[in-house]
């Protein structure tokens, strides 16, 4: 067989027009190749975390053929400012700044976890040393007491909204001193160590700090427990591609059903993940407005 | 004649002048302080507590302090407590279960105002004649700390038989030793001789009870943990940076501070029977890296960013 120079010139054409299609790539592909950034609030610490999302953002990537690369942000809340000021594509987030990042900066959440007892709910907590001889909201007063970040929805918000249904409107005077330590695992070392009389933090920090150390559950007491909260929350950037975000998505729900992502889950300790939505954080919008702190509820609900 | 009834009018104005001026600017308050030891952190608490007394106290009134610091032994306890008493003190200061049980066992109406007592309920010092403040460390979090830096299987545990508060200690660690499968290597220190022949080299870390005996030879025991590449935990602070790796303490000025508001309380005539024995609970948390090193561990950074005091 035989081409006529008509017609490889028609082949030549067709090769340009294909290259000139890729080059007006749709913006998945852009994004395929592009490195996602994203952020991790100091849950507990830093270095596990760093660990254990490393492997959850290997699998993805293996997956997508998206290079993810992580991010730890020094405090809680630090999102909101990191999303506006640098190149941060998504984050891992507490229910309060998911809700904040949500309602202010229009992000969607993606996915949350699935715990191994197969839920997707945190809550929060205020613990006291079992020795301390405080078992009431009242006998709180003039005790000092451990929060962990302004911007967390179990460590601050939550007992926030709780003293003000109490009628407690100033936790300066009403304890005798108060501070933020930063992290849910450092607000019970902090009741462990007799820092502070009591503290808060979320469930699922505790439990796991006392599967690593069973002594903990027999020196302190849970008084308090707030109504099931999301748990942590992987929010993305709006304007990202919307297949790029189904994409994680799949990946993410489906990895109950591969061996190599049930061998990532189990170094989680999940049991896979779920679909997040806007409404699941209307608790987090409530306490909101129930702890006093405007200008912080949905705008774009 | 008229010389007579000027120095007559002279002795009647000061007589009335006399009863003008408060009780106070008359009487001297008399407290008797019995300190054991000389301890580095009964004398913090001794200072805030002369600080916040004087503070507290009414312009014109004059204190005068006799202090006592004897050797913690029953004898050398015994004698110092009669020897306050002598003084006729409106008022009693012990610093230790074991001073304020010398000054109790002594016949006397004195009120006593007790501090430095680890966890005092446990001790039972209360009562009509006494009243005062205690501290308790949680010492599962010590050890806690302690094994985020070295596996711990065998604990030198310096404690002072002879003083109440350390032997408490020692006690306390015994029963978390038995929940813990930890092994307590007890070493009682009465003298620099028990040091010596202190068999250190059997344990994995020092454990420094709140002994003044033992904080009388902390430079010693120091030296000895760095020989043995040990790491130190105690519940003191460590003002004068000798060396120990971790410390989870009451602080002294707290506590000196807490004794004066009570002693005040029991000079304005309130019984101490009728004011209630506090037990001060919130704790800092020091780690002295420089020593770490010395030593050969390493202090995570998740746990010194727990601290209260890092020593760099």
């Amino acid at each position: 067989m035989t081409t006529t120079p008509i017609a490889n010139s028609r082949i030549i054409c067709r090769v340009i027009v294909l290259l000139l299609l890729l080059l007006a790539v749709p913006p998945l592909a852009f994004a395929q190749t592009r490195e996602l950034v994203i952020g991790i609030e100091p849950e507990h610490n830093i270095f596990t975390q760093m660990e254990e999302y490393g492997q959850l953002v290997k699998y993805i990537t293996e997956k997508s053929g998206i290079p993810i690369r992580l991010t730890i942000m020094s405090r809680y809340g630090e999102v909101l400012q990191r999303f506006k000021a640098m190149h941060l594509d998504g984050a891992f987030l507490n229910s309060y700044t998911a809700t904040l990042a949500i309602d202010e900066l229009g992000m969607a959440p993606i996915a949350s976890p699935v715990s191994l007892a197969g839920e997707s709910v945190t809550r929060g907590i205020i613990f006291t040393r079992r020795d301390s001889n405080i078992r009431r909201i009242a006998e709180m007063r003039g005790k000092s007491i451990a929060f962990v970040d302004p911007a967390t929805t179990e460590g601050y918000l939550f007992p926030l909204a709780l003293l003000k249904k109490n009628g407690i409107t100033d936790i300066k005077t009403f304890f005798s001193h108060h501070f933020f330590t930063g992290s849910h695992a450092s607000a019970i070392s902090a009741v462990l160590d007799g820092r502070a009389d009591l503290g808060v933090a979320k469930e699922l920090v505790y439990q796991r700090q006392v599967a690593k150390d069973p002594s903990i559950a027999a020196e302190l007491v849970i008084l308090e427990e707030s109504p099931p909260t999301p748990e942590t929350t992987l929010c993305l950037k709006q304007d990202l591609p919307a297949d790029l975000k189904r994409k994680l998505i799949d990946i993410m729900l489906e990895m109950d059903q591969s061996r190599e992502g049930m061998a990532v889950l189990k170094t989680l300790g999940l049991r896979g993940f779920t679909r997040a939505d806007k409404a699941d954080f209307n608790i987090v919008r409530q306490m909101a407005k129930e702890a006093g702190l405007p200008g912080r509820t949905s705008k774009r609900q | 004649m008229t010389g007579i009834r000027r120095d007559f009018q002279k002795i009647l104005l000061a007589l009335l002048l006399g009863a003008l001026l408060p009780a106070s600017a008359w009487s001297k308050t008399v407290i008797g302080v019995m300190m054991p030891g000389n301890s580095a952190y009964f004398q913090e608490i001794h200072q805030a507590f002369l600080t916040t007394l004087t503070a507290k106290s009414s312009a014109g009134t004059t204190f005068e302090i006799i202090v006592q610091k004897p050797f913690p032994d029953p004898v050398a306890l015994s004698n110092a407590a009669r020897k306050l008493l002598a003084a006729d003190p409106d008022l009693l200061v012990t610093y230790g279960t074991s001073a304020t049980l010398a000054v109790l066992h002594e016949k006397s109406h004195a009120p006593v105002i007790y501090g430095g007592v680890y966890d005092q309920f446990t001790a039972q010092l209360a009562g009509p004649r006494a009243t005062g403040c205690g501290f308790k460390i949680p010492l599962t979090s010590l050890l806690r700390h302690l094994r985020e830096l070295k596996k711990v299987e065998t604990l030198n545990v310096l404690y002072c038989s002879l003083e109440e508060d350390s032997v408490r200690q020692l006690n306390e660690l015994s029963e978390l030793a038995k929940e813990q499968q930890l092994t307590l290597n007890r070493i009682n220190l009465k003298n620099r001789e028990d040091l010596k022949k202190a068999p250190l080299a059997k344990g994995d870390a020092i454990f420094l009870t709140g002994s003044s005996v033992v904080a009388a030879m902390l430079d010693e025991i120091l030296a000895l943990a760095k020989n043995h590449q040990q790491p130190s935990v105690g519940i003191f602070p460590d003002r004068d940076e000798a060396g120990i790796t971790i410390a989870l303490y009451h602080d002294p000025l707290a506590q000196g501070r807490k004794i004066a508001e009570i002693a005040a309380q029991v000079l304005s005539g309130r019984a101490p029977g009728d004011i209630k024995p506090e037990a001060l609970r919130n704790t800092e948390l020091m780690f002295n890296l420089k020593e770490a090193k010395n030593i050969g561990v390493k202090i995570p950074f998740q746990l010194v960013a727990e601290a209260s005091k890092v020593i760099k």
